[in-house]
């Protein structure tokens, strides 16, 4: 038995072709259904994110292309077209990706927690539907708590190594608490995308969204989970928001600072975080000066996120040290599940021996009372717990181990027992 | 004044450095402790006050004859409300400074032997003592948000500079800072007043008139407290945040200071420096 994860991310395809693949909430259920009928596939698991979606199954055989044609299908793309944007992982390798992908280092924003929520939802998704079951239920269960070990040994998740990690760490910087904050977006865009979404991870409560398209609005919106604003007052948007991140289009700068000011007298002058990731830049520099006004460009952003790209090597290092031990972790388990049809086997067998000579040597002590009897049935049963107890650990421990392969194969001959289904050691 | 008591001087002492010990791994460590520090600094308040008590028994009077020897009764009181603030609103950033400013408190008496020269019955007037004590709490909630002001301040350049180092992490954010230090301005501002006020009626009584224009001492303390007056209206009927309330924080800090130490020193012939009629007096 195998194990494949296909699938293509930020990192190997452009945001035109992840929409295609990308499965929503609701089509989650029946994209399972549908994979799960294609020729082979045991169980499977679909993770789909703004970042990437990817497809985990369990095969007897290792034939990715079932996985490639299935998602070609799916996305109504031609094989070949999608086939430079995939990536394709078997066994171990595929066991590693989860681990990162879950350890946030395999995300554009580099140590996100958004990622380990999706992750579970994939997992709760795909057991519902009993697409995930012991083998793919139980790696998706250890990618979450590699998830979080990552998290809590290292410094990925402190925000410091991506542009919207950096914006929830200096947003924290300038308010006390991020409950009752509104976010503000300007415009449209991927980086404003994931900033709002980082900082409403992080405890924000709402999301607006303006742009001079009022339908782009809504669709952004609908996107986060917020709600669409008309670009009008902008004075008016500037006093309820506390965050704002601005990302339009426009060649000039839309937001001055005789706005910002009476926008801040509005609010009474609370403080007001300003991230411009727009360029050319939408807010005037000038703005910065204000009082309680604290602006980002997006120099200043990368400026703070590149000053530590030696910690986020170090950190990405002590995540993929991590990931590698869990992931011989997890090899060792899996391997184990070859021989427990041998092992469990080889128990029926001996079991029904035992109770074939008991039942026969019964007749003949017919004068036993019921204490005896149960001392010669804990007899016999000791016998072959006894019998069994070595060859059970011996046999997993070379499973685990990775070697031996052949022996659960010889001993089946030399018991004469049956042959099962899932036999194949990987 | 250690004489007073020598073992309370000393188990005081060492249960601020633990308290500051605590605080300090709180801020800049892993995260937890919180209620271990609470808890090391209560025990040295509790600590602190039984050494005051006891100074006080000996003096037969409480501990506030000049400045110097009014010092760990101001320490106590900061460290006391640094406390109050901490528990109350979440404050640990003033924790850190609470414990130092009792321990410095208790330290700077090291070698005092005490205000000379005190008539025993000014002091032993409960309006004179309510009328100092009023004072000196509002004074230390004051300094501590000149404190906050000052964190305040560093917080706010560090986001400026975008360069933000790892140590202002640690730091509280600039909203809170600041949130803190109008809170302990709106603590400390009434309790002001009042002994400001019961200090105006002292004076009625003694020489008839509400307030004397050529006293330094008297002067100064307007000034001072106008300089908080102006911060609170400021904030609460505009909004004013930020920079500008922070600088009218520290001036008002210095003020507070000028008050309370520099006139004693610097116009030794005014009449509150001794308006009981002996030498000494604060």
């Amino acid at each position: 038995m195998h194990i494949i994860a296909t699938g293509l991310s930020h990192k190997t395809a452009p945001v035109e072709v992840r929409e295609r693949l990308a499965v929503t909430g609701s089509q989650l259920a029946s994209a399972l259904e549908a994979l799960r009928e294609q020729p082979g596939i045991g169980e499977g698991v679909i993770l789909s994110t703004c970042n990437r979606t990817e497809v985990y199954a369990s095969l007897p055989s290792a034939d990715e292309a079932v996985v490639e044609r299935f998602l070609a299908h799916r996305c109504g793309l031609d094989l070949d077209g999608l086939q430079p944007h995939l990536y394709r992982h078997l066994d171990r390798a595929a066991v590693a990706h989860l681990f990162r992908v879950a350890s946030g280092t395999d995300s554009m924003a580099v140590g996100e927690y958004q990622i380990l929520g999706q992750v579970k939802q994939a997992l709760t998704c795909a057991q519902t539907q009993g697409a995930a079951r012991a083998v793919l239920g139980q790696l998706f269960q250890a990618a979450l708590a590699v998830g979080k070990r990552a998290r809590a040994e290292t410094d990925i998740g402190s925000g410091a190594f991506s542009i919207a990690g950096c914006a929830v760490a200096l947003a924290r910087r300038i308010f006390e608490s991020l409950a009752q904050k509104h976010v503000l977006i300007l415009g449209a865009g991927e980086m404003a995308e994931a900033a709002a979404r980082s900082l409403v991870s992080a405890g924000a409560t709402s999301v607006f969204v303006a742009n001079r398209t009022f339908e782009r609005a809504q669709a952004l919106a609908r996107e986060l989970g917020g709600q669409a604003v008309r670009f009008d007052d902008l004075e008016s948007l500037l006093s309820n928001a506390d965050i704002v991140i601005a990302s339009t289009a426009s060649p000039h700068a839309v937001v001055h600072r005789e706005l910002v000011a009476r926008a801040m007298r509005a609010r009474r002058h609370t403080p007001l975080f300003l991230i411009d990731i727009a360029v050319p830049r939408d807010i005037e520099a000038a703005v910065g000066r204000l009082d309680n006004v604290y602006l980002y460009d997006i120099d200043d952003l990368q400026g703070v996120v590149a000053e530590d790209a030696a910690g986020r090597q170090r950190e990405v290092e002590r995540v993929e040290a991590i990931v590698q031990q869990e992931a011989d972790r997890f090899m060792r388990w899996f391997r184990s599940l070859a021989v427990a049809p041998t092992i469990r086997a080889l128990q029926e067998k001996l079991e029904t021996i035992r109770r074939q000579e008991l039942e026969r040597a019964s007749a003949r002590l017919g004068g036993l009372s019921e204490q005896d009897r149960e001392v010669v049935e804990r007899l016999t049963k000791s016998i072959v717990d006894k019998t069994l107890h070595s060859p059970a650990i011996r046999l997993r421990e070379g499973a685990e181990a990775g070697e031996r392969t052949d022996e659960a194969a010889i001993l089946r001959r030399l018991f004469e027992l049956e042959e099962s289904a899932e036999e194949e050691s990987p | 004044m250690i004489a007073a008591s020598p073992v309370l001087w000393i188990i005081t002492a060492a249960a601020y450095v633990a308290a500051t010990a605590a605080y300090a791994r709180l801020l800049f460590g892993s995260a937890g402790g919180r209620r271990p520090a609470l808890v090391l600094l209560a025990a040295a308040l509790v600590a602190h006050l039984g050494w005051l008590a006891a100074v006080s028994a000996r003096l037969g009077r409480l501990p506030i004859g000049d400045a110097w020897e009014t010092l760990p009764l101001a320490g106590w009181l900061c460290a006391a409300v640094c406390l109050t603030v901490d528990a109350r609103w979440r404050a640990p950033a003033l924790g850190i400074f609470a414990a130092p400013l009792g321990l410095g408190s208790m330290v700077a008496v090291a070698g005092y032997g005490g205000a000379a020269d005190v008539p025993a019955s000014a002091l032993g007037d409960p309006w004179v003592q309510i009328h100092i004590v009023l004072i000196l709490i509002g004074y230390a909630a004051l300094a501590l948000a000149f404190g906050s002001a000052l964190v305040y301040l560093v917080q706010d350049h560090v986001l400026r500079t975008k360069r933000p180092s790892p140590l202002s992490r640690h730091l509280p954010s600039v909203q809170a800072a600041d949130d803190t230090a109008y809170r302990l301005v709106a603590v400390g501002f009434p309790l002001l007043t009042a002994g400001l006020i019961i200090g105006v009626l002292m004076l009625q009584q003694m020489k008839g008139v509400y307030w004397l224009w050529d006293d330094i001492k008297l002067t100064m303390s307007g000034v001072t407290w106008l300089v908080f007056a102006v911060y609170l209206h400021a904030r609460m009927a505009q909004g004013w945040k930020g920079r500008r309330t922070a600088v009218l924080l520290v001036i008002g800090f210095v003020l507070v200071l000028v008050t309370y130490l520099g006139v004693s020193f610097l116009a030794p012939e005014s009449w509150h420096n001794a308006p009981f009629g002996s030498t000494a007096g604060g």
